[in-house]
C-alpha cells in the first residue's frame, strides 16, 4: 500500500478538518470524513462533509483546469453518493462529468497530458493530496527513504493507490448508470471511449485486459438495466472469454469466478435458471478454492435461486441457515455494498415465500415475530433496538420482539387490520414468485391474529391485470378521449372484481372485518403501486367502503401507535405552494383554482392561510417549515431516476435537497400533482420518495397520486378532501372524498389515484368542532402511557388522569398503582405484578418496569449493578417509544446516561424539552 | 317582457381533434404533435393536462392514428342550461336587460364531442328579459349530435360529433334543490361570502321587501354533457360533449322578499356567470 491507501483505506475515525494546517489540508479532510459516512452508509452525513470541502476548495479558487485530483475524487464521491442514495439521474451525469476528469488524469499519468498547465495541476494536486492526508513529514521521510523527490513519490502513489482503484469503479458505475437511466447504446459509447483511452494509460500494475473486463461486466449490467437482456448476455460472454487471456494465477480464477456469476446473472434474466445454476456452481467452486468463503457466500446464495426457479425443491432449513451464515457475513462488514444487501434482499424473499408455503397463521407470536423481522429486513428498516442481541431482562426482552407491543397498540384501534404485500422473487423474463400477503390484526389481550399465505399466480396476473386495464382507461380521461365524469367501464369492474377474489381468502375476511386497513405495500416489484383502493368487493370500491393508509415499515408504525411519542406540532398555518406556470410543461388551467379552493379551506379547518409562488428551487426547499399544511399545486414526476418537483422544465427538486426542520416535524403535504404518491424501493430494501421522506421528518400523513392526475380534476378533489376533512381525520376523508366523488359522477379512477400516506387518524382540521382523537396515538393510550408521564411530570392533572385510565388495568395492577399514585405505597412489590402481566400486556409490564428502575436509579446511588439497570430502564422506555420516560430519565442522573450512550448525546439532548 | 330571447350573431362548426389527425400527411406522433398543438389551442379543441408529462396530445394522436369506423350509431339529442333564474323562496324575481348594450348581453358556447370529436361555436345575445316571477326557472339550449364507434388498437373509440344546434327551452323548476329551507350550504362547496352584501334579514319583520340591482354576470363555465344512447347502455365508452360556456352579461335584477325570513344568496365557488341561489332560514 502506499501513503494514501495507508490513510484511506484503513479503518478510523471520522476527521472534521479542525486539525488541518491549511484550508486546502481542511478541503481533503472533508472529503475523507465523506467518504468514511458513506462507507458507513451515512448519506446525509456523507454529503454534509463533501458539501463543506467543496465550498472552501471553491474560495480557494480550485477549478477543474487548476486542481483536477480534487475534482475528479469530490466528483466521483458525489456521484457514488448519489447513486448509492438511489438519485440514479443525478449519479449518473455527475459520473460520467468525473469520468472525463479521470480519464484526462490517466492522460497525465500516461504521458499525453492535454497541456503543460494541466500536467502541472495534476502533480501538485497529488502533492496536496498526500500532505493532506498522510502528512508533510510522513511524504517527506518516505522520500529520503526512496531517495526520490516527494512529487516521485505524492504522484507515483496517487496512479497506484488512487487512479486505478477509481478509474475502474467511476468506469463501471458510470456505463451501469448510463444504460439504466439513457440507453444501452449510451453507454456502449461511454464504455468505448474509456477503453480506447485506456489504452494510452500505464500506470503501475495496469492491466489492458482485466481492466476491459471490467468494462465489459459493466456493459453487461447496463444492458440488463436498459432491459436488453440479450445483450447483457453477449457482454457477459466475452467477459468470460475475456479471462482466459489473463496471466494464470489466483487473480485470474478470482476474475473467473467473478465473470461466470456475471453470466450467471444474465441467463437468469433470460429464464434460464439451469443454465445460471451451472455458471453459479462454477463461481462457486472457484471463489471456495481461492478459500474465499465469504464472497462464495453470494454465488451460494444466487446458486439456491437459480436451483429454486429451475423447478428443484430448496428446503426451508437450508434457506434458513445459509441466511444466517450470509448476516453474520453482513454484519461483519457492517453491511458494505450494494451487491451483498441484494443478495440478502433476495435470499429474505425466498425465506418468506417457503414460509408462506407453510400457510402459517392464528396467534403463534414466535411465527409473527419471525415473518415481520423478514420483513422489516427487507424493507432496510429494523429498528437499532432490534440488532438481533438476546437481553437478559425478560421484560426488554420482550418489549424488543417484533410487534412486542404492536399487537396490543393495534387491537385499540377500531376494526383495523394490518396488510403487508411483499413480492416474491422475480427476474425480467417473468420467474416471479407470487406475492406474499400478510394480515394482521389486533386479537386478544397483548397477541395479534395473523395469516400468511401465499397470493398465487392468479393473485399476480390478477391484480397486474388490473393495472393495466386502469392505466389503458385512465389514459382515455387524461387524454379527455372520455369525459372524466363517467362510468367504469365493464372491462374495468370485471378486472377490479376479479383483483378483489384473486387475494387469498382470509385476507379478503380480514378486510372485510375491518373498516380502517393500514396496508404495507412493498414498493419492491412496484407492488405498491397496485391499486388496492381500487379492488372491488360486493359492497363497493375499496377505497370507497375502508379507509386506506399506505405505511412504510413496520418501524414507522410502532412509531405512529405509540402513545407518548409526543408530535412537535407546527404552528396553525397552511401554506399554499403554487408553482409559477412552466411553459414547456404545459399551462395547468384548474391551478388557479386549486391554489383558490386551499386557500379558502384553510380558515375553515383552523389555520392561518399562506400563498407562496414558487419561482425557485429555493422557494420549494424551504416551504416545508413553520407550517401545519403544505398545499402543492404544479406538475410532479417520479421514475426509477427519482422524484421531483419542478420549478422549470430542467429543474427539480427532489426529497434530500430540502431544509427539513429541526426543532418541529413537518407538516401535513397534500401533494396535488402526478405521481408524488409513489415510492420507489432501492437495492438493500431502502424506500425513496417524497412521502417517506416527509414521514420520516415527522409529518403525520402525505397525500399523493400514485399516477397521473387530469388537471381539471384537481381543484374538485382538494374540495372534496378538505371538505371532508373538517370534521374527520385524514384517513375518513379520504375515504370520505373518494365516495363523494363517486356520488357526483366522477370516473372512480380519478379519486382512487390519489392515496394516504402515514397515520389514518391525524387530524389536519384545528376548527372548534373537529373534536376527538388527533391521531392514532390518541387512541392507544391506556393507563401505562398515563403512568410514565406521571412519573416524568409529576402534575396532579396526569395523576388524576392515570387514575382514571386504571379501570382498564387488571385488578392487582389498579389497587397498587392507586396507593403508588397517592403516595400510600411504593414499587416493592411490583415486580410480582410486572411477572404476571408480561405475557398478557407487555406494554403495562413494560411501563411498570421504567417506573421500578427509575425508582432504583434514584436510591441505590453505589450499587455495582447501577449501570446496567439504567441501560435496562432505558432500553424498556426506548423499545415503547416512551418519550416522557426517556426524558424522565434523561434528566436524572446525566453522568450515567452520558457514559452509557455516548454516541447518542445529541440526539437525546433534545428529549427532555419536548416533554418536561 | 314575458321570456328571454336570444339573437345568434355567429355559429360555426369547428373540426375536432379526430378530423384533424385524419387530415395530416405521415410523420411520427411527436411531429404531428408539434404540428397540431398551436391550432388545437387557440381553438379550444379540448385535449386534458395532466400534473406531469406533457404528452396528452401526442398520445391521443397515437389513439386516433389507427381508428377505423366500426358502426355509425346514429343521432341524438342533448341539451345544456345556459341560464338560470333563481328565486327567493316565498318571493319573486325578474330580470331586465333593457339598458344594457348589446356587447353587455352576449353568450359565447363551444362545445367539442367526446371521442376526440367535432363541435360548433355560437355566439348569442340575450335580447328580452325574464319578467317577474314566483319559481326558479331555467333556459336549455338542444343539441343535436352523431355517434360513432371506431375500432383500432385497445378498446373502440366512440366519437361524438356536435352536429347542430335545436330549440331553446324553457323550464320552470318549482322544486329548485337549491333555493330551499335546511342546512346551510356547505362553505366548502358554495361561496356565501361573495354576494353576502345581498343577504337580507326579514325575521323581524312584517312586509315584503324589494329590491333591484345591476348583475354583472362574467365568467367562464366548463363541465362535461353526457347523452343518453340506447346502443351504448352498458358499454365501455361514453357520448356527449365538452362544454366551455363564456358569459358577458350586465342586468338588472329585482327580487321581492316575503316577511318572516332570513335571505343568504350563495354560488358555486368561481361560477361569476351565474346568477345566485337562495337559501332560507
Amino acid at each position: 500500500m502506499g501513503l494514501l491507501a495507508d490513510v484511506i483505506d484503513a479503518p478510523g475515525e471520522v476527521p472534521t478538518g479542525g486539525g488541518a494546517d491549511s484550508e486546502a489540508a481542511r478541503c481533503w479532510w472533508f472529503w475523507l470524513a465523506a467518504l468514511r459516512h458513506k462507507q458507513v452508509n451515512e448519506f446525509d452525513a456523507a454529503r454534509e462533509a463533501l458539501r463543506e470541502g467543496a465550498g472552501r476548495a471553491e474560495a480557494l479558487g480550485w477549478t477543474h483546469m487548476t486542481a483536477p485530483i480534487w475534482y475528479a475524487e469530490s466528483g466521483a464521491l458525489h456521484g457514488a453518493l448519489l447513486h448509492d442514495d438511489g438519485d440514479h439521474g443525478a449519479a449518473a451525469e455527475a459520473l460520467e462529468r468525473a469520468l472525463l476528469g479521470w480519464r484526462l488524469i490517466g492522460a497525465v499519468l500516461g504521458g499525453g497530458a492535454p497541456d503543460q498547465d494541466f500536467t502541472h495541476a495534476v502533480f501538485d494536486g497529488a502533492v496536496t493530496m498526500t500532505r493532506a492526508l498522510a502528512g508533510h513529514a510522513v511524504l517527506d521521510d518516505r522520500a529520503a527513504a526512496l531517495g526520490a523527490t516527494p512529487l516521485e513519490v505524492a504522484v507515483a502513489g496517487f496512479a497506484a493507490d488512487r487512479f486505478v482503484p477509481m478509474i475502474y469503479e467511476v468506469a463501471a458505475r458510470a456505463i451501469q448508470l448510463t444504460g439504466r437511466v439513457r440507453s444501452y447504446a449510451e453507454a456502449r459509447r461511454l464504455a468505448n471511449e474509456t477503453l480506447n483511452a485506456s489504452r494510452h494509460w500505464s500506470p503501475p500494475s495496469w492491466d489492458d485486459v482485466d481492466f476491459e473486463i471490467t468494462i465489459r461486466t459493466s456493459l453487461a449490467h447496463a444492458a440488463s438495466a436498459a432491459g436488453n437482456h440479450r445483450a447483457a448476455l453477449g457482454q457477459a460472454e466475452d467477459a468470460v472469454a475475456l479471462t482466459r487471456r489473463l496471466r494464470p494465477g489466483r487473480a485470474r480464477e478470482r476474475r473467473e469466478a467473478e465473470a461466470h456469476a456475471n453470466r450467471a446473472s444474465k441467463l437468469y434474466a433470460l429464464g434460464r435458471p439451469a443454465e445460471a445454476a451451472g455458471d453459479y456452481a462454477v463461481a462457486t467452486e472457484r471463489l471456495l478454492r481461492l478459500d474465499q468463503p465469504e464472497d462464495a457466500l453470494r454465488t451460494r446464495a444466487a446458486l439456491l435461486h437459480a436451483r429454486a426457479s429451475s423447478g428443484e425443491a430448496v428446503a426451508l432449513a437450508e434457506v434458513r441457515a445459509l441466511l444466517a451464515e450470509m448476516e453474520r457475513f453482513a454484519a461483519d462488514t457492517r453491511g458494505r455494498g450494494g451487491a451483498l444487501m441484494e443478495d440478502l434482499e433476495y435470499l429474505r424473499r425466498r425465506h418468506l415465500v417457503l414460509l408462506a408455503a407453510e400457510d402459517g397463521g392464528g396467534q403463534d407470536d414466535d411465527g409473527l415475530d419471525e415473518i415481520i423481522l423478514l420483513v422489516e429486513q427487507l424493507r432496510g428498516d429494523r429498528p437499532l433496538l432490534r440488532d438481533g442481541s438476546p437481553h437478559p431482562d425478560p421484560v426488554v426482552a420482550r418489549l424488543r420482539r417484533p410487534f412486542g407491543v404492536g399487537a396490543t397498540r393495534l387491537a385499540a384501534l377500531p376494526d383495523t387490520v394490518l396488510l403487508a404485500l411483499e413480492p416474491g422473487i422475480g427476474n425480467a423474463a417473468g420467474l416471479t414468485d407470487p406475492p406474499v400477503v400478510l394480515t394482521v390484526a389486533g386479537g386478544g389481550p397483548g397477541r395479534a391474529r395473523w395469516r400468511l399465505a401465499e397470493g398465487g399466480r392468479e393473485m399476480h396476473d390478477a391484480l397486474r391485470e388490473l393495472t393495466n386495464v386502469a392505466a389503458r382507461e385512465r389514459d382515455r380521461l387524461n387524454t379527455r378521449e372520455s369525459p372524466l365524469h363517467g362510468p367504469p367501464s365493464p372491462a374495468l369492474r370485471q378486472a377490479a372484481a376479479q383483483a378483489w377474489l384473486s387475494l387469498p381468502a382470509p385476507a379478503r375476511a380480514a378486510l372485510l372485518a375491518a373498516r380502517t386497513v393500514i396496508y404495507l405495500p412493498s414498493p419492491a416489484a412496484n407492488l405498491d403501486r397496485l391499486p388496492l383502493e381500487l379492488l372491488l368487493h360486493d359492497g363497493g370500491w375499496l377505497g370507497e367502503t375502508h379507509v386506506v393508509a399506505r405505511c412504510p415499515s413496520f418501524e414507522y408504525l410502532e412509531e405512529v401507535l405509540a402513545p407518548n411519542a409526543r408530535r412537535r406540532r407546527p404552528p396553525a398555518r397552511a401554506t399554499v405552494a403554487h408553482v409559477a406556470p412552466i411553459e414547456r410543461l404545459g399551462a395547468l388551467e384548474e391551478a388557479e383554482a386549486d391554489a383558490r379552493t386551499a386557500m379558502r379551506a384553510a380558515p375553515l379547518l383552523g389555520l392561518e392561510p399562506r400563498s407562496r409562488q414558487i419561482t425557485t428551487a429555493d422557494g420549494l426547499r424551504e416551504l416545508f417549515t413553520g407550517t401545519a399544511l403544505v398545499h402543492y399545486v404544479g406538475h410532479g414526476f417520479a421514475s426509477e431516476l427519482g422524484e421531483w418537483l419542478p420549478v422549470s422544465h430542467d429543474r427539480g427538486v427532489t426529497p434530500s435537497e430540502v431544509s427539513w426542520a429541526d426543532d418541529q416535524d413537518a407538516p401535513v403535504v397534500f401533494f396535488n400533482a402526478c405521481l408524488l404518491g409513489r415510492v420507489r424501493h432501492i437495492a438493500g430494501g431502502r424506500q425513496k420518495g417524497w412521502a417517506v421522506t416527509l414521514l420520516k421528518h415527522g409529518s403525520p400523513a402525505v397525500i399523493g397520486a400514485l399516477d397521473a392526475v387530469p388537471d381539471a380534476a384537481c381543484a374538485a378533489m382538494a374540495r372534496e378532501i378538505y371538505r371532508a376533512a373538517w370534521r374527520a381525520p385524514l384517513g375518513e376523508a379520504l375515504r370520505l372524498a373518494r365516495q363523494r366523488f363517486g356520488a357526483s359522477g366522477y370516473h372512480p379512477l380519478i379519486a382512487g389515484a390519489y392515496v394516504l400516506h402515514g397515520d389514518p387518524y391525524a387530524m389536519l382540521s384545528r376548527a372548534s368542532g373537529a373534536a376527538g382523537p388527533r391521531a392514532a396515538a390518541d387512541l392507544t393510550t391506556r393507563w401505562p402511557a398515563h403512568l410514565t408521564r406521571y412519573l416524568a411530570t409529576g402534575e396532579p392533572a396526569h395523576r388524576d388522569l392515570l387514575l382514571a385510565a386504571l379501570h382498564d388495568a387488571p385488578p392487582p395492577v389498579r389497587t397498587r398503582l392507586h396507593s403508588w399514585a397517592l403516595g400510600q405505597d411504593g414499587t416493592a412489590e411490583w415486580p410480582a405484578l410486572i411477572d404476571d402481566l408480561l405475557d398478557v400486556d407487555a406494554e403495562g409490564a413494560g411501563a411498570l418496569r421504567v417506573v421500578v428502575g427509575a425508582e432504583r436509579l434514584d436510591r441505590d446511588g453505589d450499587d455495582p449493578g447501577r449501570a446496567e439497570e439504567a441501560r435496562a430502564t432505558y432500553l424498556a422506555a426506548a423499545a415503547l417509544e416512551d418519550g416522557y420516560a426517556m426524558a424522565h430519565l434523561l434528566t436524572r442522573h446525566h453522568d450515567l446516561w452520558r457514559s452509557l450512550f455516548p454516541a447518542e448525546q445529541e440526539a437525546l439532548r433534545d428529549v427532555p424539552q419536548m416533554y418536561l | 317582457m314575458e321570456r328571454p330571447d336570444f339573437t345568434v350573431v355567429a355559429d360555426e362548426a369547428v373540426d375536432g381533434l379526430a378530423d384533424r389527425v385524419a387530415a395530416l400527411p405521415g410523420g411520427t406522433d411527436e411531429e404531428a404533435a408539434a404540428r397540431l398543438e398551436a391550432a388545437v389551442e387557440a381553438d379550444g379543441v379540448p385535449v386534458g393536462t395532466e400534473r406531469g408529462l406533457r404528452d396528452t396530445l401526442q398520445r391521443a394522436i397515437a389513439r386516433l392514428r389507427t381508428r377505423e369506423l366500426v358502426a355509425d350509431l346514429g343521432e341524438a339529442a342533448a341539451a345544456f342550461e345556459i341560464l338560470a333564474l333563481h328565486v327567493p323562496p316565498g318571493g319573486k324575481a325578474g330580470v331586465d336587460v333593457r339598458r344594457s348594450t348589446a356587447a353587455e348581453r352576449r353568450m359565447t358556447f363551444k362545445l367539442f364531442g367526446f371521442g376526440f370529436g367535432g363541435g360548433r361555436t355560437m355566439t348569442a345575445e340575450l335580447n328580452e328579459g325574464i319578467a317577474e316571477r314566483g319559481t326558479c326557472m331555467r333556459v336549455v339550449q338542444q343539441v343535436t349530435v352523431r355517434v360513432r364507434r371506431f375500432g383500432g388498437e385497445g378498446e373502440d373509440l366512440v366519437t361524438t360529433d356536435v352536429t347542430g344546434w335545436g330549440e331553446r327551452r324553457f323550464v320552470t323548476a318549482p322544486g329548485c334543490p337549491h333555493c330551499r329551507a335546511g342546512d346551510e350550504p356547505d362553505p366548502f362547496e358554495y361561496d356565501l361570502l361573495s354576494d353576502q352584501a345581498d343577504a337580507l334579514d326579514l325575521r323581524d319583520y312584517d312586509t315584503e321587501v324589494r329590491r333591484e340591482r345591476v348583475a354583472v354576470l362574467e365568467g367562464v363555465r366548463r363541465s362535461e354533457i353526457g347523452v343518453d344512447l340506447p346502443l351504448l347502455a352498458g358499454g365501455a365508452a361514453t357520448a356527449g360533449f365538452h362544454l366551455e360556456q363564456r358569459t358577458s352579461l350586465s342586468c338588472a335584477v329585482a327580487y321581492t322578499f316575503p316577511p318572516g325570513r332570513r335571505f343568504v344568496p350563495y354560488r358555486v365557488y368561481g361560477d361569476g356567470a351565474a346568477l345566485p341561489y337562495w337559501h332560507v332560514s
